[in-house]
């Protein structure tokens, strides 16, 4: 294979024939194997350790919360089928019955499959536009493809609800890369995260693919609210600490299990690439503001009551915040920055989710704000740090 | 002749007042949801800007300096909000949307810009062509935002449905975005970059 | 004259200011009536939308020949005289200066916090003279924006024979769905009034029987608005006084 490989590259190198798709070639060469020639673009820069094994390290950190992901969604549709008696249909029913396997709530292997069902389409989709995308670029460009659209590409599917259609998910997917990455010169330039971007576009784009009722939960007009979206209307969701912290509730198909998350936090920062500083402002951040608002406390918006430990369980907050702002590329660069720039995630999310009535999640918008003011909090911690040495050396 | 034709066409073109100056963008943004209002905001534009940059370029020797802006900004204003009552009075259903946006013609850079730049110095006439070639320039980015929005947006076009909405019994799912302002930078964003990439190719 | 001479400057500014008055002043009274006529026509038109009466041939002033415009005394249900182009013109005075009534906490389900003290009603006659619909405005707080609308019942006054909103700010493809005329059309032929007060709710999926609607989808609150208005304007701080002295005959 190697030897192929080598043997194919003169087709690649300069004046080869094949020379306009010699990145195509350098990614399955340099994703097999280690690559002949390390960092030497302005992309690996920033950090010490070499690209594709950050990627690697992000996607084994997420392996828990995908497994909880694909069991959730399995059970969130399980248990409603067998709650309403409803009767599935449609090719998903057909691989089922083929597998031999039924839709029993209490059956792992039940719940796993059905799971996979939802969560492998959106997946696959997601591959192929995040791949055609950024080979596009990087023919067109010149500039290497970047193994970043992988990671993209398993985070994007993680925070969407089930049901929304596949095609959608493209659709957001392709305005979310072209803009929010590859206009910007492709990875690692991007000034948003792009997983969470293209999830911004989908819930403007699609307002009722991507909010409401009747989408958290995989069966068709099956609804119900997600805790948040619940708790936003008043309702009375009975949910408790530890469902919403071990997973089981409805919600977008990766987010909702707050220990996987914890899982993932702890693999990042032990490898130190997701930057602990972000993590604990953010919640910091949260929880000072939820706990204001609670102490505060309101007679017409029931959001004021939710106690700040289940606002850091429930929702998309735990996930965001250990997947999508310590995105090194879009985050601060600065240490101290990055204190300023978490708690401002958290207390943003705050204040979304219980201020604002039309939004009962709050963590995106928090995160893509941000993204676009990081640059601005590096500037000023970096000003005020050169003012600072000025003031000594002066005295 | 061939100078009154390059005043007139090169704005258009080669100079867009947005797509190559980023003059104007904020009516852009807020007046293209909708292929009908865009159009008569186009018209209304296109008028306005002619006849100020012809006012003007007429004042143009007696102006006194120390009032010169303000003269123009009075010329301005004053077509502006006569075109404002007449859309009001012909096309009331148009002028519910644009609702303030006539009005704000006035603070549209291109305005002020236009009789700075080319009506101080010339005669009315070849003004006059320079305002309706900018106008015109303007007009054309507008209605290719437009149109994209209001098709993509609502499946519509001038009001006429194209493409059937699921909602009413058709098969196409409108794009939401695209009815919210930030959807008009995207494209904006998208028409000057071809813009700067045709203009990059004739100029090498 | 020198160019730039201080009293040249003032005579030019004079001049130019005088002329632009003019033309800007001629334009606004010889354009005040049509656009007085525009307007009128709008809100006819939006009666005649609420009531299904607007058709492509439709002749809008002729029809609303056929309309007789009373108003309700808000406080006692009785009916009262009144000018409808100052209602409409001066909606906001009205609607919350001196002369309006205000709503405690409980009254206000509509989220207006006060309502105008007498409010226009618009009855359509059928070619008989007969009364056919009963046409009123509504208006209340969605999730952005206050949603302006019509009502029509029919002469029961407990059968719902049109609504429309023709001013509001919801969110497109969510809230903005009150527009959807396949929504607008679930709305017909529903009953308002079972026991003691309005018994017609918005209902999430599945809406049954003749006093439930669906709710718009993914716009729960945009619904709940609605539900809120309509819970209001029918309500005894709304119209059912005035629907009560109807049924005696007294309108």
């Amino acid at each position: 294979m190697k030897a192929f490989l080598n043997k194919q590259a003169k087709h690649f190198k300069k004046g080869g024939k094949l020379e306009r798709w010699y990145p195509a070639f350098e990614m399955i060469d340099t994703f097999i194997y280690t690559p002949l020639e390390k960092t030497h673009g302005r992309t690996h820069v920033r950090d010490g350790i070499e690209l594709k094994r950050i990627m690697t390290t992000v996607v084994i950190a997420l392996l828990p919360c995908l497994l909880m992901a694909l069991y959730n969604t399995g059970l969130q549709a399980n248990m409603a089928i067998a709650s309403t008696g409803a009767v599935a249909s449609g090719w998903r029913d057909s691989v089922v019955t083929m597998l031999g396997a039924g839709y029993d709530p209490t059956s792992i292997g039940d719940n796993f499959l059905h799971g996979s069902l939802y969560f492998l389409p959106l997946y696959i989709a997601t591959m192929i536009v995040g791949g055609t995308w950024e080979v596009l670029f990087a023919v067109v460009r010149k500039h290497e493809i970047g193994e970043a659209f992988l990671v993209t590409s398993l985070l994007y599917p993680m925070i969407l609800p089930p049901t929304v259609p596949i095609w959608q998910a493209m659709v957001a997917l392709s305005i979310g890369l072209v803009f929010g990455k590859e206009l910007f010169g492709g990875t690692g330039r991007n000034v948003v995260n792009p997983a969470l971007f293209s999830r911004a576009i989908l819930f403007f784009s699609y307002p009722a693919a991507a909010t409401g009722d009747t989408i958290w939960v995989a069966l068709d007009g099956y609804s119900a609210a997600t805790p948040l979206g619940g708790q936003a209307l008043g309702l009375d969701l009975n949910v408790t600490f530890m469902d919403a912290f071990l997973c089981f509730i409805p919600g977008s198909m990766g987010e909702t299990s707050a220990l996987a998350c914890l899982f993932g936090a702890a693999v990042l920062i032990i490898t130190g690439i997701g930057s602990w500083r972000i993590i604990l402002s953010s919640v910091a951040g949260l929880v000072v503001f939820t706990g204001l608002f609670y102490i505060i406390g309101s007679d017409t918006n029931p959001m004021f009551g939710l106690s700040p430990q289940m606002h850091l369980v429930l929702g998309g907050f735990a996930f965001a915040t250990v997947f999508m702002a310590t995105d090194p590329v879009s985050a601060t660069f600065t240490e101290k920055g990055k204190f300023y720039y978490g708690f401002m995630i958290g207390a943003l999310t705050a204040l979304v989710r219980v201020v604002n009535p039309a939004y009962p999640e709050g963590a995106m918008l928090a995160i893509l704000f941000a993204n676009i003011m990081a640059p601005l909090i590096d500037y000023l911690v970096v000003r005020a740090n050169i003012k600072r040495r000025e003031a000594r050396s002066a005295a | 002749m061939a100078g009154y034709g390059k005043v007139l066409f090169d704005p258009i073109f080669k100079n867009n007042p947005i797509a190559i100056q980023i003059l104007g963008i904020c009516s852009a943004l807020a007046v293209t949801s909708k292929l009908e209002t865009t159009l008569v905001m186009s018209l209304s534009v296109i008028c306005i800007l002619g006849l100020s940059n012809f006012f003007i370029s007429l004042l143009r020797k007696m102006m006194p300096s120390s009032i010169r802006l303000i003269i123009e900004m009075t010329i301005i204003a004053t077509l502006v909000i006569i075109a404002d009552q007449v859309i009001k009075a012909y096309m009331f259903e148009v002028s519910k949307q644009l609702s303030v946006f006539v009005g704000l013609i006035i603070t549209n850079c291109i305005l002020l810009g236009r009789a700075e730049a080319f009506a101080v110095n010339n005669t009315p006439f070849k003004s006059m062509l320079d305002g309706i070639g900018n106008a015109a320039g303007y007009s054309i980015v507008l209605i290719q935002v437009a149109f994209a929005r209001e098709l993509i947006g609502s499946g519509k076009l001038l009001g006429y449905t194209i493409l059937k909405p699921i909602t009413e019994g058709g098969w196409y799912t409108p794009n939401g975005l695209f009815l919210l302002a930030p959807s008009a930078f995207f494209l904006i964003g998208v028409i000057i970059w071809a813009a700067k990439l045709t203009v990059a190719k004739e100029e090498a | 004259m020198q160019r730039e001479s201080d009293i040249r400057t003032f005579i030019i500014a004079l001049v130019l200011a005088v002329v632009c008055s003019f033309l800007v002043s001629g334009a606004a009274v010889v354009l005040k009536p049509m656009q007085d006529k525009n307007k009128e026509l709008d809100r006819k038109k939006n009666v005649l939308i609420a009531g299904g009466l607007l058709h492509a041939d439709t002749d809008i002033e002729k029809t609303f020949e056929a309309i007789d415009i009373v108003f309700a005394d808000m406080k006692t249900g009785e009916k009262v005289d009144g000018n409808i182009d100052d209602y409409f013109n001066n909606f906001k005075k009205l609607s919350t200066g001196a002369s309006s009534i205000q709503l405690t906490k409980d009254q206000d389900l509509a989220g207006i916090k006060s309502i105008p003290a007498k409010v226009p009603v618009f009855m359509l006659k059928n070619a008989s003279g007969r009364l056919s619909k009963v046409i009123v405005p509504i208006y209340g707080s969605g999730l952005w924006s206050t949603m302006y609308g019509f009502l029509a019942i029919e002469p029961d006054l407990n059968t719902v024979s049109g609504i429309t909103f023709y001013e509001h700010a919801e969110t497109p493809g969510l809230g903005g769905e009150i527009d959807n005329p396949l929504w607008k059309k679930s709305w017909v032929g529903k009953k308002i009034y079972r026991g003691e007060g309005v018994a017609l709710s918005i209902v999430k999926g599945g809406a049954k029987g003749d006093y439930q609607i669906d709710s718009l989808s993914g716009a729960s609150l945009t619904s709940r608005g609605v539900e809120g208005v309509i819970k209001f304007w029918l309500g005894n701080d709304g119209f059912a006084k005035f629907f009560e002295t109807m049924k005696k005959g007294g309108a």
